[in-house]
């Protein structure tokens, strides 16, 4: 067991706080607007995209979209700024709210001050009254059904990058014609196919969090292997959204 | 009135009270690179005293990669991943992964 302070959840007993531990606080927040997808080379087809300027590669940054879905792409450097980016399903120029996060520990606090503070062994701080600390609504995944949270308060989700990107093939082209099915067909031939190219993300309708599937490559491609293989391979991978935390934003 | 633990923000609102859910972070985990083994353990402290959880954090997942995902699992205070593939000589075989374990 760790020194420090610790409590308990009075509703399940659960474990509430342990200094021994780490929270994470939040550090920034804002808005942005949605841009064309190729400014941050987001798939294909994606709609838009959302980018999210982070000051320090630890940061961790909490995104909602009010009636439209957002994944995350990927975190990327554009003219010497950090950004995590986003996907979303929403048309250019929707403004999209976020919440960057950062460890507590890494939070500067003035030596005095109102308030409670706790640190952990170490000397870092683990929790600070006066700094807004991540607080958990649920946790959401990609097959679950839409998770209706406590009304009257504010919603955003962190997520893995890429979440659900998966490729299943539509439709088979040999030779540039359309074909039902691949089949051994004798010869060689040139295979194409049309991509069912999607990301997974989550929408916010009120405090309504529920899963989208975002458009990303919905193209038409070589089929891997040799462009001139006898019979085209089957197609299809996913990793799942797994986890998406779902976190209660309200007042920040 | 509960007993416990409660923080008001400046404007008298609650900011946080016994009911509160906290996402506590246990640690992160960086998996991942060519040749790293398939599987592997690590015990955290910590990791036993709520419902403990996982986000990928990042991934730095090339889009062709995807099928090569880790499979994470815990027990007790044990976090566990495992990599589909035994051959991970290959740096997309095994994909460079930050996990975020915390409990809540």
């Amino acid at each position: 067991m760790g020194t420090g302070f610790q409590s308990f959840r009075e509703s399940d007993g659960k474990l509430q706080f342990d200094s021994s531990l780490m929270t994470l606080t939040c550090i920034g927040t804002g808005k942005v607007n949605t841009q064309a997808r190729t400014v941050a080379g987001v798939g294909n087809t994606t709609p838009s995209a959302a980018l999210v300027p982070v000051s320090s590669a630890t940061a961790i940054v909490a995104a909602r979209g009010d009636g439209f879905g957002i994944s995350r792409f990927g975190v990327r450097s554009i003219n010497g700024t950090l950004y995590w980016v986003f996907a979303t399903d929403a048309p250019i120029g929707t403004s999209v709210s976020y919440w960057v996060f950062d460890m507590t520990a890494n939070v500067a606090v003035p030596e005095h001050g109102f308030g409670t503070q706790a640190f952990r062994e170490d000397g870092s701080l683990y929790f600070y009254s006066e700094l807004p600390i991540m607080i958990g609504a649920g946790i959401i995944n990609e097959a679950d059904a839409p998770i209706g949270l406590p009304g009257g308060r504010t919603y955003a989700a962190i997520m893995q990058d890429l979440a659900g990107h998966n490729q299943s093939t539509d439709a088979l082209y040999r030779d540039g014609q359309p074909v039902r099915d691949g089949g051994d067909v004798g010869g060689r031939h040139v295979w194409s196919r049309k991509i069912d190219g999607k990301l997974t993300g989550v929408r916010f309708d009120g405090s309504r969090a529920s899963i989208v599937s975002i458009s990303f490559d919905d193209v038409i491609g070589q089929t891997p292997g040799p462009a001139d293989q006898p019979d085209p391979p089957t197609v299809y991978w996913s990793a799942p959204l797994t986890n998406a935390l779902l976190i209660d934003v309200t007042g920040i | 009135m509960p007993s416990g633990f409660q923080t008001l923000r400046d404007d008298g609102s609650v900011h946080l009270d016994t009911t509160t859910i906290v996402f506590n972070i246990v640690g992160f985990i960086d998996l991942g690179g060519a040749g790293s083994a398939q599987n592997g353990s690590r015990a955290l402290y910590g990791l036993d005293l709520g419902d403990p959880f996982y986000v990928a954090i990042n991934t730095g997942f090339a889009v062709t990669n995807q099928n090569y995902y880790p499979r994470v699992t815990f027990a007790g205070d044990v976090v566990s991943w495992s990599f589909p593939t035994s051959d991970g000589s290959q740096a997309f075989q095994r994909p460079n992964v930050r996990l975020l374990i915390g409990i809540r």
